[in-house]
């Protein structure tokens, strides 16, 4: 019995003639292992890491709000690493937040800015702890303009990121971090409720480029 | 006494089985069988349920200051069957699990109405889940532009739209919702 150069598949040769029984059983546990692994891709494919948070924080007049994004209130098959902010695999990512800046009375000029950091990591990458937050790029920038007691103002901003990863390191982390705040321009002193949607969803990796011959 | 693969059934003969053309027949069959199976699977992936439904002519009435939910004349693409424009011409009913990004957006005709913001909502069975507003410039124009939604099977996904400003009712020439999943629960 022979076998073929790329998938090894099985082929009689003239003296197997008594060896069909053989030969079949051995095709067709091929064929189903080919089968089932190609179905186990298209499952990874399909059951990408996804995480949402949500919050709830009030802000006083002049003031902003940074921090971690804690736990994520609806995940799919998400890794969350070290931090659960990190976006810990090669690939592309489409990231966004959602917020709604809602004013406890009708005070006029102020806005709202909300921005989604995304960090890059040290050459030296060890752990959360070492990103280089100084490096800290806002990908995403919204804002919006006058207070609202009834429905309040929305910002809304998505795009999507890539984490190269390393040569070293194919699942190397870049952090997400949600700031928004609250600038008065008059002597307001109203509190204002920002309900926030925060969102990462894995979309796949890029192919493999062989550079050169 | 034929063998079979654990996972697919793929018929086999064993040592000593009479090995004539019925057995080739089922081992053809089987293989064939398996094939069409990864081939379902792949197609699955390929195509993800997506649905877009937007409507332009006629032109929808909204009065002031008013949440009216948008309604479509046009099915643009839709693979699932969320989409029955003749039952209802408000909504998309998502029919299979997953997560949805989805879309809104909402453009008005100038001359009906002097408009200082609109406001373009998307709802889950009836719920407001995100909003977004923008100022008026004489016309009107929001959308919200694909937000992660975790839906179920049976869930009603609709857009509002409200605008503020003076004159009216303002007439909206462009409506358009759509869903796509790109992830299985």
């Amino acid at each position: 019995m022979r076998f073929t150069t790329n998938h090894d598949i099985p082929c009689l040769e003239n003296e197997d003639y008594a060896g069909f029984a053989l030969y079949m059983q051995c095709l067709a546990e091929q064929v189903e292992a080919r089968v089932v692994a190609d179905q186990a891709a298209v499952t990874t494919f399909l059951e990408r890491p996804v995480a949402i948070w949500t919050q709830s924080t009030v802000l006083a007049a002049g003031s902003s709000t940074t921090g971690p994004l804690g736990t994520p209130t609806t995940t799919y098959r998400w890794i969350p690493g070290v931090n659960n902010g990190t976006l810990n695999i090669r690939g592309f990512w489409h990231i966004g937040v959602y917020s709604n800046a809602l004013s406890s009375a009708p005070v006029v000029g102020n806005h709202r800015t909300a921005m989604l950091y995304v960090w890059q990591p040290e050459a030296t990458f060890q752990d959360i702890n070492a990103l280089d937050t100084d490096a800290a790029v806002a990908v995403l920038q919204d804002a919006t303009w006058e207070s609202n007691t009834t429905n309040g103002e929305d910002l809304l901003s998505s795009m999507v990121v890539y984490n190269p990863g390393t040569p070293l390191r194919t699942e190397t982390e870049i952090g997400m971090q949600f700031i928004f705040g609250l600038a008065t321009e008059a002597a307001g002193v109203e509190n204002v409720t920002f309900t926030s949607t925060i969102w990462a969803a894995y979309l796949g990796d890029t192919p493999n480029i062989a550079l050169g011959s | 006494m034929p063998g079979m693969t654990p996972v697919l059934g793929i018929r086999y003969p064993c040592s000593g089985d009479t090995i004539d053309s019925s057995v080739f027949a089922n081992f053809t069959n089987d293989i064939q069988a398996a094939l069409l199976t990864g081939d379902a699977a792949v197609a699955s992936a390929a195509n993800r349920p997506a649905a877009q439904v937007q409507g332009e002519t006629p032109t929808q009435s909204v009065v002031i200051n008013t949440a009216t939910v948008m309604t479509y004349t046009t099915e643009v693409f839709d693979n699932d069957d969320m989409a029955d424009i003749a039952v209802n011409n408000d909504r998309l009913t998502i029919v299979t699990g997953g997560l949805y990004l989805c879309g809104a957006q909402v453009t008005t005709l100038t001359g009906f109405a002097t408009i200082s913001s609109m406001t373009v909502n998307l709802t889950v069975n009836g719920t407001t889940v995100y909003r977004y507003k923008t100022p008026g410039f004489g016309f009107g124009s929001a959308q919200i532009n694909r937000v992660p939604l975790d839906l179920n099977a049976g869930d009603i996904l609709r857009a509002e739209t409200r605008w503020t400003g003076t004159g009216g009712p303002a007439n909206l020439s462009y409506r358009e919702l759509t869903a796509e999943m790109i992830a299985s629960h």
